[in-house]
């Protein structure tokens, strides 16, 4: 049996008196891109630097294809490659001098570098600025170099830890463009707190509130069982009425009105198959659109961290 | 050790790009030679500064006198300067994210460790070398050769010393969370390392002030030797073990 990319059973840590992950078992499958969710303070950042061998757990253990982070640090390394929070390079070297540099230190063999370096820097889309120093790049430059770094000996996972929290939206789109294009290639696991941004990269996702794990399963299924159906209405003139009046009702949980668009949010999806037309026809205001869908990654998200979900 | 060939060549790329070996350079040579030609010159100078009618006699400068002169600068400036160029080593790594992606890769906290003092110590090593054929053909010229195997042994007393200084300041770095307090660490470190052995004879024989200060005899060519072994040593195992504590900090906090 193949071992899975990655496997936290029972893992804890503690810093002094502040657990900062608190008994994480988590099964992580091979190729997916998985993001690792949670507010500030989470534990997302001990979480992934226990996994990138830079942090040892208080308890439990973290297995990368079979391997002990703790036991077999080295056999980890070379099965992984991670781009911390905030990266920085030696700003006197070049993009492609620093990934010559990356890959000698992860043993790729001396043959093989000048084509992995040439490779690598060709997907992040470096190839033409390779040469120039460090320090000229852009964040988002700096970024994809991160990303560089950390593919360059052909790791079966790639660990990023806030990816895009410091860039720009071209870069956030850029970065985000490149690790999704690598799913189904090498498995991705990355903490955000940018959940639009997860729920574009990601096809699973694992959210953390105080250290513990609140919810994991593909992004599709998440947003079923936690979040329930929300529906997006559009009448002509405003909805502001409408929304108020249904806010009272037992079956919503929240409705949002903006201009003439509203939208529901239900705890009982049946039950507001029959009510809301009803509701809408009441008021009087003609009904241009009515949609059902399911809620968004922030709408689960939020449910779940602040309680009113029901966590795993 | 895994990594070590691959981080050293990094770390001697890093002192070339950065002139970390210029600047060393530059200060050994200066203090070096400043303390040959001052010792040289220093009749003349005390001369021309007496006011008229006051009479300051000077005898005349050996080159006894400029050898004690020339490690006495040696200790003092030059290793100020190797604790400020290696002071951020490994606390500015740290604290820049630079070392977390090394340390994440199958790379021996040792190699990384070992890596920094191969370069920081051959900056010494050059600087000194420069320093020390330079002093030596000013002392030949400007007084008489001194012995060269005195001044070989001497030269040799320096270089464990500042070798110690460069181990015990990657040290702090290791151990601290930034290089400014690594630093001063180190610095009080160093100046512990200068003036404890004077009180106490037996820890003076065996740190290398165990030999630089005995300048004077070794100039006279009087001391020497299986003397200076122990001393010497000394100074290896010093360096040794400020590494090796290096490397478990590093290992219990790598990045």
């Amino acid at each position: 049996m193949t071992a899975s990319p990655i496997e936290f059973s029972h893992l804890t840590k503690t810093f002094g008196r502040v657990q900062a992950v608190r008994d994480l078992t988590l099964s992580v499958p091979a190729g997916a891109v998985v993001g690792l969710l949670g507010p500030n303070g989470a534990g997302k950042t001990t979480t992934i630097r226990i996994l990138a061998t830079l942090g040892r757990p208080t308890s439990g253990q973290v297995e990368v294809a079979g391997r002990s982070t703790t036991a077999e640090p080295d056999a980890v390394r070379r099965a992984l490659g991670y781009v911390p929070q905030e990266i920085a390079f030696p700003n006197w070297m070049s993009g492609r001098a620093y990934l010559r540099f990356a890959a000698a230190l992860s043993g790729v063999a001396a043959g093989e570098r000048r084509a992995r370096v040439e490779s690598t820097l060709e997907l992040v889309g470096l190839a033409e600025v390779g040469d120039r120093r460090t320090q000229t790049y852009s964040g988002g430059m700096r970024q994809r170099l991160g990303i560089a770094q950390a593919l360059v000996h052909d790791p079966s996972l790639l660990v990023l830890d806030e990816p895009v929290a410091a860039l720009d939206p071209i870069g956030r789109s850029e970065v985000l463009e490149l690790i999704s294009g690598l799913r189904g290639e090498v498995t991705v696991l990355l903490s955000s707190h940018l959940l639009d941004d997860v729920d574009r990269a990601c096809d699973r996702v694992a959210i953390l509130s105080e250290g513990r794990l609140l919810a994991h399963d593909s992004t599709t299924s998440i947003k079923e069982r936690y979040g329930g159906p929300v529906f997006h209405v559009e009448v002509r003139g405003s909805a502001a009425g409408l929304a108020e009046r249904l806010s009272g009702e037992a079956w919503v949980e929240q409705a949002r009105a903006e201009g003439s668009a509203l939208t529901v949010v239900v705890s009982d999806p049946d039950r507001a198959e029959l009510e809301l037309p009803r509701a809408i026809a009441a008021s009087g205001l003609p009904l241009l659109v009515f949609r059902r869908e399911l809620p968004s990654l922030e709408e689960v998200f939020l449910r779940l961290v602040s309680g009113s979900g029901k966590p795993a | 050790m895994a990594g070590f060939r691959t981080l050293a060549g990094k770390e001697l790329g890093e002192s070339l790009a950065t002139g970390r070996w210029l600047i060393a350079a530059a200060v050994f040579l200066l203090s070096g030679l400043g303390a040959v030609l001052l010792t040289y010159y220093l009749p003349d100078l005390v001369r021309s500064q007496a006011g008229s009618g006051v009479a300051i006699t000077v005898p005349r400068q050996t080159a006894t006198n400029a050898v004690v002169a020339y490690a006495g600068y040696l200790e003092q400036l030059p290793a100020l300067a190797l604790i400020l160029l290696a002071m951020g080593a490994i606390a500015e790594e740290r604290s820049r994210g630079v070392a977390a992606l090394i340390l994440s890769r199958p790379v021996a906290a040792g190699a990384y460790v070992l890596a920094k003092f191969t370069a920081h110590g051959l900056v010494a090593l050059v600087s000194l070398a420069a320093a020390a054929l330079a002093s030596f053909g000013y002392l030949a010229l400007l007084f008489h050769p001194v012995p060269l195997g005195s001044y070989l042994l001497l030269n040799l007393g320096l270089l464990v010393m500042l070798l110690d200084v460069v181990a015990l300041t990657l040290l702090a770095s290791a151990a601290l969370g930034s290089g400014v307090a690594a630093g001063g660490v180190a610095l009080v470190a160093y100046i512990a390392l200068s003036a404890l052995p004077g009180f106490w004879a037996p820890l003076n024989n065996s740190l290398p002030t165990g030999v630089t200060g005995r300048v004077g005899q070794l100039a006279a060519g009087s001391w020497g030797g299986s003397a200076a072994v122990q001393p010497l040593v000394g100074g290896v195992v010093l360096a040794g073990v400020c590494l090796l504590l290096a490397t478990l900090a590093v290992r219990l906090r790598p990045a």
